[in-house]
C-alpha cells in the first residue's frame, strides 16, 4: 500500500508539469479558438471592424482575455470539481467527448497489443532457441524491415491489397461495438494488424535477448541436468523471469500509443483519442485538450501502475509493490 | 414441320423483342429512377452542429450535408442555365432592386409536419441578423441585406441597404441563409442545450443519427413535397478526413459518392470501376495579390512587369501535370457570366525587363503562402518566373487553417495567396476592390476601378450587367491589380450504378437528387 501511495504521488508533479504544459504550448501556437469559430475570417470582408469585434467579444466570453496562469487555476479547480469543462467549438461536455473516444483507442490498443503479443512471443521464443542461426537472422532481418517502415506506408499498403484489391476487409469507418460486433471488428482488423505488426520487432528483440540471457543462467543448467524437457523449461522456468522487459515494453508501449495512434485513426476513420487530440489543437480547444490530456496521463499512470502489480505475478522476489523489484 | 416452324418464328420474335426492351431501358435517356437504397457518401470534416449561430460558419462539409435537409427558394439548372422555382415560385423586383418579393410555394412542409411560411424565414434571418454575430451573417448572406418582411402568409421581402440585381441568382447558393426551420421550433428550442444536435427542414431528408467525427445518417423526410427527385432511401455520411483514405473507401466500394481534388480526377478517370463528372467551380480563383499602398505594387508598371515575366499557362499547369491554361478573367469558363474576350498581359520578359528598368529600383519581396505542399511549389514556380527578370522573391509559408485568413484579413502581408471568393453573380465580384470599402484590403485607389465597379452596380438587365462586368474584368487585366493562376472545378468520383449525378454549379453538388441502379 505504501508503495501505491507512493505512486500516486508521483502523479501529481507529472499532471501538472503536463497539463500547464500542453496548455502554454497551445497558447503560444498563432491564433487561438476565437479563429476557428469565426473561421478564416472571409465572411468580413466588407467589414474588418466587424470581425476585430466578434473575435474580442468571443475571447472574453470564453476568458481568452485573462492571464494564462488565472485561466489554468481556474480550469484546474474546475477539474478538481469533476468539472472537465465544454469544448468551445463542439459546446458539449469534454467528459461526454472522451467518453465516446477513449472506448474507439482501448480498442484499437487492446486488439493491437494482442496480435503483437500473439506474433512476437512465439517468434521471440523460436529466435532465442535458434540463436545466430539462419532462422533466428531471417527473422532479425524481417523485423529490421518492419521497423524502418513508416505507419502510413504500412496502412495505406493494408488498405490497398485487402479492402481495395480484395475487397476483404473494410478500408475505413467506425460501428461501435454494441451497435453490431461483428462489424466492429472488421472495422478494427487492419488498424490493429498496422499497428501490432509495427510494435512486433521491439516486443520480439526484448524477449529473445531475455530468454537468451536466462537461458544461460545456473538454474536452467540444474533443471536440464536434472532431466526437464527443453519445452517443460522453456516454460516452467526461463520465460517467466524473461518476461520483465517484455512487460515494461508494453506497459510503455501501451501508454505511449493512447495518444500516439493518430496517424492510423486518421487513415481509417477511426474516432480515437489521437484525433481527439489532433482535432483540439487544430481548433486551439483549449478545454478539450486539457481534458484529453489529463486522461491520457492518468492511463499512462494506471497501465504503468498495472505493470508493476503484474511484476509481482511474475516474480515473487518483487512481493509487496516494489521491494527487491526490477526496475 | 409447319407448326415447328411457326414455333420458331414466334419464340424469335418474343426473344428479339426481350432483348429491344432491356436496349431501350438500358440505354434510355429517359431512364425511370429507382427508389430505395443507401447512397454513402465520404466527407472531409464533421458537421459540427445545427445552429449557425454556436458554431463555425466556414465549413463546405456542413453546407454539404445541410443541403438535403433544406431547401433553396431557387434552384440554378446546370444543363440550361435557368434558375428554377423550388419552394420559391416567383421572384419579383422593386425600388430598382433594394425590395425582392417571393411568393412561396404552398403546402410545403417541414419534416416535423409544420407548414413552410414566410414568418419562418422571417424569424431565422430575424435570429441571425439580430444576433452579437450578425456581422458575420451579413458576409455570408451576400450583398448588404438589411431585413426580411413577412406580408403574407407566403410572401417574404428581401429588403437591402443597396440595389441588388443578382439575387435571384444568389438566393439559389447553398448558405445557412435558407435552413430555414419552423417559428416555433426555433421558439421552443433555442435555448436548450441539445439545440445544436438537431434540426428540422423542407429538404427531402432528415437527420436520423449522427455519431460525432465518424458518421452522420439522413433518412427520408416524409413530408416532402416533391416525392419525385426524393430517391434513395437513406444517405450514410462517413467523416474521412484523409483524402486518399476517402478516394479509397470509394475505389473499395464502401463509398458511393466523393468530391477529389484535380490530381485525383486524373487517376480516378483510368479506373475502370469508377466515373468521373466535373464542372465548373463558380469561384473567382486563386492568386496572387498585392497591396496596392506600397512600393513597389503602387507603380502600374512594376505590376505589369510582375505579370509579363509570367508564363501563366505554364503556372497553371504546374499542379495538373499536363496542360494548363490560365484563367482570363475571374470567371471560368462556362460560368454563366464568362468574359471571352477579355486580354490579360501576355508572357513577356524583354516587356517585363523594359518596364522594371523604366522603373528604376531593385524590386525583392515576400511572397506570403499558405503552407501547403501543392501551393507553395506553385509559388517556387512564380519566383522563378520573377528570377529570371531581376525580381528577388523570398517566399514564407504562413500559418494553415482559420489564421491565415485572420493574418491575410489583419493587412500586415504586402503579397500574398488570395482565394478571390464567390462568382455566383457579378454584384459579388470584385466589389472590395473600391477604393471606398471598407474591407479593401488590397489597399486599391484606382480612379478606373472605381468607374468600373460602379458601372457593374448602375448595369441593369442581362446584357448591360455582362458588359459592365467584362469590362470591369478588363481593367483589372489592364492595371494588373492581381494575378489569378487557377480557377477550381468541382470533380465528383462515383460508382457506376449511381445515377442522376447533377453537375454542381456553384461548389455544391446535388448528391440529394441520385438514384441507386443496383
Amino acid at each position: 500500500m505504501a508503495y501505491l501511495r507512493l505512486r500516486i504521488l508521483r502523479l501529481v508533479p507529472v499532471f501538472f508539469i503536463v497539463t500547464f504544459a500542453s496548455f502554454s504550448l497551445l497558447n503560444i501556437l498563432p491564433g487561438d479558438v476565437a479563429d476557428a469559430i469565426l473561421g478564416g475570417g472571409a465572411e468580413f470582408a466588407d467589414n474588418p471592424e466587424g470581425l476585430l469585434e466578434a473575435r474580442l467579444e468571443i475571447r472574453e466570453e470564453l476568458g481568452l482575455d485573462r492571464p494564462i496562469i488565472e485561466r489554468y487555476f481556474l480550469w484546474l479547480s474546475n477539474l478538481l470539481q469533476g468539472d472537465f469543462g465544454e469544448s468551445q467549438i463542439q459546446l458539449v461536455p469534454v467528459w461526454e467527448l472522451i467518453l465516446e473516444r477513449l472506448p474507439v483507442t482501448l480498442e484499437l490498443l487492446i486488439l493491437s497489443q494482442f496480435l503483437a503479443i500473439l506474433i512476437a512471443i512465439p517468434l521471440g521464443i523460436y529466435s532465442a532457441l535458434k540463436a545466430d542461426k539462419t532462422a533466428d537472422r531471417i527473422i532479425g532481418t524481417v523485423v529490421f524491415g518492419i521497423v524502418a517502415m513508416p505507419p502510413f506506408l504500412l496502412a495505406i499498403l493494408f488498405v490497398f491489397f485487402f479492402a481495395v484489391t480484395l475487397q476483404f476487409l473494410p478500408a475505413s469507418g467506425y460501428i461501435p461495438i454494441d451497435e453490431n460486433l461483428s462489424e466492429n471488428l472488421s472495422y478494427f482488423i487492419l488498424p490493429a494488424i498496422t499497428i501490432g505488426v509495427l510494435e512486433v520487432p521491439v516486443l520480439l528483440r526484448v524477449l529473445r535477448v531475455d530468454l537468451i540471457a536466462t537461458l544461460q543462467e545456473d538454474f536452467i543448467a540444474n533443471a536440464r541436468a536434472k532431466g526437464f524437457s527443453r519445452m517443460y523449461i522453456l516454460f516452467n522456468h526461463a520465460l517467466r523471469p524473461s518476461s520483465f522487459t517484455l512487460v515494461t515494453m508494453l506497459g510503455l508501449q501501451f501508454g505511449f500509443l493512447i495518444s500516439g495512434t493518430v496517424i492510423i485513426e486518421d487513415i481509417f476513420a477511426l474516432p480515437g483519442m489521437g484525433k481527439l487530440i489532433l482535432e483540439s489543437i487544430d481548433n486551439r480547444d483549449a478545454m478539450l485538450l486539457q481534458g484529453a490530456v489529463t486522461i491520457i496521463a492518468l492511463t499512462y499512470v494506471i497501465i504503468n501502475l498495472l505493470v508493476d502489480i503484474l511484476y509481482g505475478f511474475l516474480d515473487p522476489r518483487v512481493g509487496h509493490f516494489g521491494r527487491g523489484r526490477h526496475d | 414441320m409447319k407448326y415447328s416452324s411457326y414455333n420458331f418464328v414466334f419464340v424469335a420474335i418474343l426473344a428479339a423483342a426481350f432483348f429491344v426492351s432491356n436496349f431501350v431501358t438500358n440505354n434510355s435517356l429517359n431512364a425511370a429512377p429507382k427508389k430505395g437504397g443507401k447512397l454513402r457518401i465520404a466527407i472531409l470534416a464533421d458537421i459540427g452542429g445545427f445552429d449557425s449561430l454556436k458554431i463555425p460558419i466556414t465549413g463546405r462539409q456542413r453546407a454539404f450535408v445541410m443541403q438535403a435537409i433544406h431547401e433553396n427558394l431557387f434552384d440554378f439548372d446546370p444543363y440550361t442555365s435557368k434558375i428554377i422555382p423550388r419552394l420559391g415560385l416567383k421572384a419579383e423586383s422593386f425600388e430598382d432592386t433594394k425590395r425582392w418579393r417571393i411568393t412561396l410555394r404552398k403546402g410545403v412542409k417541414f419534416s416535423n409536419g409544420e407548414e413552410l411560411t414566410a414568418t419562418d424565414y422571417k424569424a431565422h434571418i430575424d435570429r441571425l441578423l439580430g444576433s452579437k454575430f450578425k456581422a458575420r451573417f451579413v458576409g455570408a448572406l451576400g450583398p448588404r441585406l438589411n431585413r426580411v418582411e413577412a406580408p403574407d402568409k407566403y410572401i417574404i421581402d428581401f429588403i437591402f441597404s443597396e440595389p441588388s440585381p443578382g439575387w435571384k441568382t444568389i438566393m439559389t447558393v447553398n448558405n445557412l441563409l435558407w435552413w430555414v426551420r419552423p417559428k416555433s421550433y426555433l421558439e421552443a428550442n433555442k435555448t436548450k442545450k441539445t439545440f445544436n444536435r438537431n434540426t428540422v427542414g423542407v429538404g427531402p431528408y432528415m437527420l436520423k443519427k449522427w455519431r460525432r467525427s465518424s458518421s452522420i445518417v439522413l433518412e427520408k423526410n416524409p413530408y416532402y413535397w416533391d416525392k419525385e427527385n426524393q430517391h434513395v432511401d437513406e444517405i450514410h455520411f462517413k467523416i474521412i478526413n484523409k483524402q486518399i483514405s476517402r478516394y479509397q473507401s470509394l475505389q473499395a466500394g464502401q463509398s458511393d459518392y466523393i468530391w477529389i481534388p484535380p490530381f485525383l480526377s486524373k487517376r480516378a478517370r483510368k479506373d475502370q470501376r469508377l466515373k468521373v463528372t466535373t464542372s465548373v467551380q463558380w469561384f473567382g480563383g486563386l492568386g496572387i495579390a498585392f497591396k496596392h499602398s506600397v512600393a513597389p505594387f503602387n507603380d502600374l508598371r512594376v505590376r505589369k512587369a510582375l505579370l509579363h515575366a509570367l508564363d501563366r499557362d505554364k503556372l497553371n499547369a504546374v499542379l495538373k501535370k499536363g496542360k494548363g491554361k490560365a484563367p482570363n478573367s475571374m470567371y471560368p469558363k462556362g460560368h454563366p457570366w464568362e468574359c471571352k474576350n477579355v486580354k490579360w498581359p501576355e508572357y513577356n520578359p524583354e516587356k517585363a525587363r523594359a518596364l522594371l528598368k523604366e522603373y528604376g529600383k531593385p524590386i525583392k519581396f515576400t511572397l506570403n503562402m499558405v503552407g501547403l505542399k501543392d501551393l507553395l511549389r506553385v509559388a517556387e514556380a512564380h519566383q522563378a518566373y520573377w528570377k529570371e527578370v531581376g525580381v528577388e522573391v523570398t517566399i514564407k509559408p504562413g500559418p494553415r487553417g482559420p489564421q491565415w485568413g485572420r493574418a491575410v484579413q489583419s493587412g500586415k502581408f504586402d503579397v500574398w495567396w488570395e482565394n478571390y471568393g464567390d462568382t455566383t453573380d457579378p454584384s459579388l465580384v470584385g466589389m472590395i476592390m473600391h477604393s471606398k470599402h471598407k474591407g479593401n484590403r488590397y489597399k486599391i485607389k484606382n480612379a478606373k476601378v472605381d468607374a468600373a465597379i460602379a458601372n457593374v452596380k448602375a448595369a441593369r438587365g442581362r446584357n448591360a450587367r455582362l458588359k459592365a462586368s467584362c469590362d470591369f474584368q478588363q481593367v483589372i487585366a489592364d492595371q494588373a491589380l492581381f494575378n489569378i493562376w487557377e480557377q477550381g472545378k468541382v470533380n465528383l468520383a462515383y460508382l457506376p450504378y449511381v445515377k442522376n449525378v447533377i453537375p454542381a454549379n456553384n461548389i455544391w453538388p446535388k448528391y440529394q437528387r441520385v438514384w441507386l441502379d443496383k
